[in-house]
């Protein structure tokens, strides 16, 4: 375990990959709070899954039609985005079985990037990183990406605190004070698409789902507030992707899966422990 | 003088998807009025009060609050819905819940100063004033049902609405919330949904029967019988410890008219 700390210090790769840990559990306890209270996590993983259209697309573009500018990074962005945009617009004025919308979504994501994918080069090795991430190839290049998105992804999330909090907890009467409780709902679902293209990163795009509700939801157990839940979904992310890092490291264990792993161990105990501790007072 | 009319309704009918859920109401309410709103489940209760804040739109007739169309007048229309409706996981405080009432008011970023205080004040006034920091989650119905008072109230509102405020809530609660809007009531307009009509004969001053149709007597005049053709048979006049709701409104074979006819 200590290996990872001697060679923290000689290779930028795991320099990079620890701050890439710190910016995402930023954006992670935020907007996994939200997400949580809300109780919109099965949405979140339709977006998510959707993202593999845009990372193979843009990854073909890159390749095959010499576009070098683009990043699957980009593609993630921007596919995120549209999917967030159309299912907020669907499950808010649609009238469509909300649950079909988010499938097509996701499948339709996800089969235009293998579409992609299976046309490029090396397709073997993306997916693979795509749909599972590595934390550990995380370049400079996509460390100021992931950087200027959770700088985005905190301000807009603390500016309109009070109005999030106020259509999550109670949307009906958040209208009536005249608030515009839709545009808030498609900010909340576009703040959601942008942190999973950051968490992306770390655990790829099967098990964002996870460090969007697990931590958020542990947090929810242990306080009040909606900003304590917030602070402490942070720790706690921060926690699981340092010591995901860690352990994993030295035997050479998938990195995103041994996170994963520490947030269920945690969600699990806390779930267990819970009742016990309230019975005592 | 005339006392004001805070909610007018001329001709109003509404149905859902071709469904009459409210056919050719009219009615006045006056400045100061405790109204009770009974009638059976699906009668057009709810309907009645979406149509006062201005949620749905009447397909004829017109409906006026304080003297405006119910969107213009919204912000001055504290409302208190069912407690059914909130999440009970949900990690928020009482002044929290509170704060919400001053929504309208505040810009970007966090509640002002001003707005604390008013909260504080709501609070104050409904008797919570030591629960600042509690979890909503946590408390009684009665209490949770305060709050709610107390983020309406926060609004500055001269129309009280509340929808079933005593459904959930124990029997003291039910005593300790009427006191309360008994109240409120000398400085505010009140409209209430309930199935209590023990308690309502007691505080309020006007009673709306709600079935497809409306009515409206003095509660003074409201007698025995009139409820049990609202509610369609043997309606129990006694209070009940809680879920009111069910023993009342279960028998729906009436038909429309309800107490009007009496």
């Amino acid at each position: 375990m200590l290996e990872f700390f001697t060679d923290l210090r000689s290779y930028a790769f795991l320099q990079y990959a620890l701050l890439t840990g710190v910016l995402a559990s930023l954006a992670c306890g935020i907007v996994g709070s939200y997400i949580t209270v809300r109780r919109i996590s099965y949405i979140a993983g339709a977006i998510a899954h959707s993202v593999l259209g845009g990372m193979g697309l843009a990854r073909y573009l890159q390749q095959e039609l010499g576009l070098k500018f683009l990043s699957p990074l980009h593609g993630a962005v921007f596919a995120a985005l549209l999917s967030a945009i159309i299912i907020g617009l669907v499950t808010l004025y649609g009238k469509q079985r909300e649950d079909t919308v988010l499938s097509a979504v996701w499948a339709l994501g996800m089969a235009t990037g293998i579409f992609f994918i299976y046309k490029t080069a090396g397709y073997n090795e993306d997916l693979m990183s795509y749909l599972f991430g590595n934390i550990l190839m995380v370049r400079g290049r996509d460390l100021a990406v992931i950087a200027a998105l959770d700088l985005l992804i905190v301000a807009v999330s603390l500016l309109f605190y009070n109005k999030l909090e106020a259509v999550c907890f109670d949307e009906e009467f958040a209208r009536l004070r005249g608030l515009h409780v839709e545009l808030y709902y498609i900010l909340l679902l576009c703040l959601t698409a942008l942190t999973i293209v950051v968490l992306l990163q770390v655990v790829g795009i099967v098990m964002v789902i996870a460090l969007l509700s697990l931590p958020a939801a542990t947090a929810a157990y242990l306080s009040r507030k909606l900003w304590h839940t917030m602070v402490i979904a942070i720790l706690l992310s921060l926690l699981y992707m340092v010591a995901g890092l860690v352990i994993s490291y030295q035997p050479n264990l998938p990195a995103g899966a041994t996170i994963i792993i520490l947030a269920g161990a945690a969600y699990l105990l806390v779930l267990i422990f819970k009742p016990l501790r309230r019975r005592k007072t | 003088m005339e006392k004001q009319v805070v909610v007018r309704f001329e001709g109003v009918s509404f149905a859902y998807n071709g469904e009459p859920a409210l056919t050719d109401v009219s009615l006045r309410i006056a400045e100061g009025d405790f109204t009770s709103i009974l009638g059976p489940n699906g009668g057009g209760k709810t309907t009645l009060l979406r149509l006062i804040l201005g949620l749905v739109k009447p397909q004829q007739g017109s409906v006026q609050v304080l003297g405006q169309s119910p969107e213009r007048a919204r912000s001055r229309i504290g409302y208190v819905p069912q407690l059914t409706h909130f999440d009970p996981l949900f990690p928020v405080t009482v002044l929290e819940v509170v704060l919400m009432g001053r929504l309208g008011r505040s810009g970007v970023g966090p509640y002002r100063q001003a707005d604390l205080e008013a909260a504080s004040a709501a609070l104050k006034e409904v008797g919570l004033e030591g629960l600042h920091r509690r979890a909503f989650s946590e408390l009684s119905g009665g209490q949770r049902q305060k709050v709610l008072i107390a983020r309406a109230l926060s609004t500055w509102p001269s129309l009280l609405l509340l929808d079933e405020p005593t459904a959930n809530v124990d029997r003291l609660g039910q005593q300790n919330l009427y006191e309360l809007l008994r109240q409120l009531n000398a400085k505010l307009t009140i409209m209430l949904v309930s199935h209590d009509i023990g308690v309502v004969s007691k505080f309020a001053t006007h009673v709306l029967c709600v079935n497809r149709t409306v009515y409206m007597h003095p509660t003074r005049e409201l007698t025995g019988e009139m409820v049990s053709e609202l509610y369609g048979g043997n309606i129990a006049l006694v209070r009940h410890r809680d879920r009111i709701e069910e023993t009342a409104a279960a028998p729906r074979t009436q038909g429309e008219g309800g107490c009007g006819d009496a």
